[in-house]
């Protein structure tokens, strides 16, 4: 037994950075010495053990955390009760969660954010307007579509096991009746609504990175040479950020001649540290629409084209460098698909990503050594993203409840905040609620059914502590007065809700007040509904006397003889249920 | 008192001369003492500096707009016809106003300089001034720190965070008359009684305290349950303040709408900081940079409105105006090249300035320094003036000096940062 692996780690790590290397050499280096026998046998052979003070959850509370992590939704009882049973059921029921289709919508959602990909519809760089062949849909789903259509494709690599490095090499793209008309691409309408098909105008096909949107959504000028785009690539899919590097201006460049400066970002070694990756990364793009206004649409399929032969170069005459990845060679955005998948910092990059997301913790501060193991399993796996996913939820990191000491109390993150779409799921789920508005009758159908808690334009989005893609780019997983707001609002539509259709059909039909109806009195059925309430809102097994279900029971009696009315009353202990921290959190 | 559409940009400057008497005396007679309110506006989009606040005439090295360097209202600025506005507004207000100028921001990119400016750090995990400053002074007020629009950092200090939403969408949630219409025909949501309500608070913080002895009793954990359980009566003292936001949306976040609600939400209580953004981005002018010219019509002429108001409005001091206990904060996340581009726009320049107003702080000053080329030259930190053997002023600085104004021991925050002290006159 050497040292702990973490403390290897550090030490490969260490050594790279005490020998001055160059970043891409590290990270090649890294990548060799996490990928060779040496630390990668130290992986299998000395796993990670979790500081003495810290608890895990139990693992009926770990499958609540993977259930809503997974799919922003409860366990079911049944699942419940197979952990309960025996916890080696976890990994199975994982194994389920990762191939239901309310994983590939987190999948969607953990790509949104961190590609930046669904900003509010209505305006730059989104407002596609809903005219020509689509004027029959309403603006916000036109945009939603046109956004969608690179999350769907990534959803598609991972629900069909397919290798993550697909999303940038897949000979494909995604389309839906809508899409396809805004960038004008084969569409089958007997097939299904997202279908495969090309774009055949010659840009080649490289998953996302030959998606229109992506070129609409991070645009550029002919002075800004597509760096932006460089850049957001760079960002999102290498975790490698040419703009978070401090900047320090050498005055010794006559920035008022353009040529100095365009001399500088080639010569200067203050310009020259960045620009020599960034500028020819950038060329990339240089077939790519630099700027275009989606409100000025006039009709679809879009005119003038995304993708335009020569824009840049002999368009616009400027003077692009000859496109490379960090020094490798490469042409099209095809090559550079596969530049970015065979470069370690991208499976490095997916994996801090999901550990991030899932742990709900700043990807900065995601610790190294635990982003270097995901790595590994992940390369093993064949890029497996399920396989990543399950490494994620099955840690010790994502399974911590709380500390006993104060010193490592401070730093652990025991709970998990829902975020305002897997609120929106558990709801759904447990009530058949949904928070919808339909706008259309007030906006002459410009505008239609808005998905509220989902919806950061006109709805909770930001609000409830979720992104909006553009200016709020972390969430949020502290309590303030806003989300305050939308938790209990939310709570009140949905006890509302289910309370008034469960009550009004036959027992099976119903979703949560499965053994009452209004004239139920008898205490022992009530308090069989509550455990029952306890079980589904909190994924908590408790028995019809603990005092959980004495403190429900006598909230629901003090809100009957409050009301005289069972329906209020259930209403009444729903809302408190859906404002629970136990139902927020988990 | 509503300010009206009108007042806000048909209106001169002659209406406001009440205001800047007032300001004048009681400016005068209160020196600051920290702990001010604190009104940050975002100017979104990156300003070109040499239109107003940076005169650069004569330069080879700079494409300055048509203008003449001169003292208005006792600061200098650039001045010229096509910008009445910005000249009145300095003719009645330059007496409170302190422009600081050379702020290197030391990136090129919207959201990192923004974060730069408004935090003084180069993560978005940090909280910006704005939410430090009502965390110290004010974390009791239901909306302690109130985002107008989408930019706003309160990194750990969320709890004491509300964002309105793009469209002030928060509105909806406050009122049930306001709320979106159902898509369920028919359907009307629950609206608990008070008796109804008090019996679900009791529930849930019981419930939360239940928690916390299992799971919540140390570090972090200990802090979400603290934040949730505050979190609720934040919720229920905001909804009390329904009045001082809109009925309606406003989809273009009208100016006019988020003056009327940060005076409110600072008149009333309601809030401590409040966060303002003009203009959506439009600042970004890479194409037809004289289109700046507008923007800062429209920018001091909301000022103008500003000012104004809160020189007639009373202090919560006897004897005070509002603008003697609040610090007014105009930052945009960068400046613009010196040289026009092809397009005849300018793009992103890693030097800005600030405008800094009101706060019982001294007029009419003009501080930090750049030189022929828009770079930042080294200054005092202690007077603000140019001086060879200062120190370039950063963002880091800024904020510093800002927090420092405002009463709060910005050590505390930014460690590493000297704060500009000159700020605080």
């Amino acid at each position: 037994m050497g040292l702990p692996t973490s403390i290897a780690r550090g030490m490969c790590l260490g050594i790279c950075i005490a020998k001055g290397l160059t970043m891409p050499r590290l990270v090649a280096l890294t990548a060799i010495l996490l990928l060779g026998s040496g630390c990668a046998n130290e992986t299998e052979s000395d796993p990670v053990v979790p500081p003495s003070s810290v608890v895990d959850l139990t693992p009926e509370q770990h499958l609540v955390r993977a259930s809503m992590a997974l799919r922003g939704t409860r366990p079911s009882l049944e699942e419940l009760d197979r952990v309960a049973e025996s916890s080696d059921a976890l990994t199975e029921i994982v194994d389920e969660y990762l191939a239901s289709d309310a994983f590939g919508r987190t999948m969607r959602r953990l790509h949104s954010e961190s590609l930046m990909l669904e900003p509010d519809w209505l305006y730059y760089p989104a407002g596609f307007p809903n005219v020509g062949a689509l004027a029959d849909y309403d603006v916000a789903t036109v945009n939603q579509s046109v956004m969608q259509a690179p999350l769907r494709l990534i959803e598609s690599v991972v629900m069909e096991d397919r290798a993550y490095t697909e999303i940038v090499t897949a000979d494909h793209t995604l389309a839906d009746p809508i899409s396809s008309v805004v960038w004008g691409l084969a569409y089958d309408p007997s097939g299904p609504e997202w279908q495969a098909t090309r774009y055949e105008d010659g840009r080649g096909n490289a998953g996302i990175l030959t998606d229109s949107w992506m070129y609409v959504r991070y645009q550029s000028t002919a002075s800004n040479a597509n760096r932006q785009r460089a850049n957001a690539i760079s960002r999102s899919l290498l975790c490698y950020d040419f703009l978070s590097r401090d900047v320090e201006l050498d005055t010794s460049v006559d920035v008022a001649d353009p040529n100095a400066v365009q001399a500088a970002v080639v010569a200067n070694s203050a310009c020259a540290s960045c620009h020599q990756a960034l500028d020819p990364l950038a060329s990339f793009f240089k077939d790519m629409l630099p700027l275009f206004v989606p409100q000025d649409a006039p009709g679809y399929p879009l005119d003038p084209p995304v993708f335009i032969p020569g824009v840049f170069e002999i368009g616009l005459g400027v003077e692009m460098r000859q496109s490379s990845y960090f020094g490798l060679a490469g042409e099209s955005l095809e090559d550079l698909g596969q530049l970015i998948a065979d470069d370690p910092r991208f499976s490095l990059c997916a994996a801090q990503r999901f550990y991030s997301y899932f742990n709900q913790v700043p990807l900065s501060e995601v610790p190294f050594e635990a982003a270097a193991a995901l790595q590994q399993g992940f390369i093993d796996s064949g890029f497996n993203a399920k396989a990543l996913t399950k490494a994620v939820v099955m840690s010790h990191d994502f399974s911590a409840s709380h500390a006993e000491t104060a010193e490592e109390a401070e730093g652990l993150n025991g709970f998990r905040r829902a975020r305002p779409d897997e609120a929106a799921s558990m709801i759904d789920d447990l009530t058949g609620f949904r928070w919808e508005t339909d706008l259309g009758p007030y906006t002459e159908g410009m505008i239609g059914v808005i998905d509220l808690p989902r919806d950061s334009m006109l709805g909770y989005r930001v609000v409830g502590g979720g992104t909006d893609s553009m200016f709020v780019t972390v969430d949020t997983f502290t309590d303030n007065a806003g989300t305050s707001l939308f938790v209990r609002s939310f709570a009140e539509q949905a006890a509302g809700y289910v309370v008034d259709s469960d009550l009004s059909v036959a027992g099976d039909a119903r979703k949560l007040l499965g053994r009452v109806d209004a004239q139920t009195s008898d205490e022992a059925t009530l308090r069989s509904q509550i455990a029952d309430l306890h079980a589904r809102v909190f994924g908590t097994v408790v028995s019809v006397d603990s005092p959980e279900v004495d403190a429900t029971f006598d909230l629901y009696q003090a809100a009957r003889v409050q009301s005289g009315d069972a329906a209020r009353a259930w209403k009444t202990v729903l809302t408190a249920l859906f404002s629970d921290f136990r139902a927020g959190n988990y | 008192m509503s300010i009206s559409r009108r007042n806000l940009l048909l209106s001169g400057l002659g209406s406001f001369a009440s205001g800047l008497l007032g300001s004048q005396q009681s400016a005068a007679g209160n020196p600051p003492v920290g702990g001010q309110n604190l009104i940050l506006l975002f100017v979104q989009g990156g300003w070109d500096t040499t239109y107003v606040l940076d005169p650069k005439p004569g330069l080879d090295t700079i494409d300055a707009p048509a203008g003449l360097a001169k003292k208005v209202g006792g600061i200098d600025i650039f001045d010229h016809e096509t910008r009445p506005q910005t000249r009145a507004f300095f003719e009645a207000f330059g007496e409170v106003t302190t422009i600081v100028n050379g702020i290197q921001v030391q990136s090129i990119n919207h959201p990192d300089c923004t974060k730069r400016m408004f935090t003084g750090t180069a993560s978005e995990m940090n909280a910006d001034f704005a939410a430090i400053a009502a965390y110290e002074h004010g974390r009791e007020l239901p909306a302690p720190y109130l985002a107008l629009g989408a930019t706003a950092f309160p990194g750990p200090l969320g709890s004491i965070a509300v964002r309105t939403g793009t469209v002030t969408q928060l509105t909806t949630l406050l009122d049930p008359v306001r709320a979106y219409p159902p898509k369920q025909e028919g359907f009307v949501g629950f609206q608990p009684d008070a008796d109804e309500s008090a019996l679900i608070e009791a529930y849930v913080r019981a419930s939360a305290e239940r928690e916390r002895a299992t799971r919540g009793a140390l570090g972090a954990n200990s802090r979400r349950l603290d934040d949730f359980l505050a979190s609720r009566e934040r919720g229920e003292r905001l909804k009390g303040f329904k009045s001082a936001f809109p009925a309606d949306f406003s989809f273009a976040l009208d100016m006019q709408v988020q003056l009327d609600i940060a005076l409110r939400a600072l008149e009333e209580g309601l809030s401590h900081s409040v966060k303002l953004e003009s203009a959506f981005g439009g600042w970004d002018t890479h194409q037809g940079n004289d289109q700046q010219t507008a923007l800062n019509e429209q920018l001091f002429s909301s000022l103008a409105t500003l000012i104004s108001e809160l020189s007639s409005r009373a202090g919560k001091k006897a004897g005070n105006k509002m603008i003697d206990e609040t610090l007014v904060v105009v930052v945009s996340e960068m400046g613009r090249t010196p040289k026009l581009n092809q397009e005849l726009g300018k793009d992103h320049w890693p030097v800005t300035s600030a405008l800094v107003l009101g706060g019982g702080l001294p007029g009419q000053r003009v501080i930090g320094s750049t030189g022929e080329g828009l770079e930042a030259l080294p200054i005092d930190f202690a007077t603000g003036a140019g001086s060879k053997s200062g120190e370039l002023l950063q963002y880091s600085n800024f904020a510093a000096g800002v927090l420092e104004t405002l009463g709060v021991d910005a050590a505390s925050y930014l460690s590493q940062s000297e704060p500009f002290h000159a700020i605080a006159g």
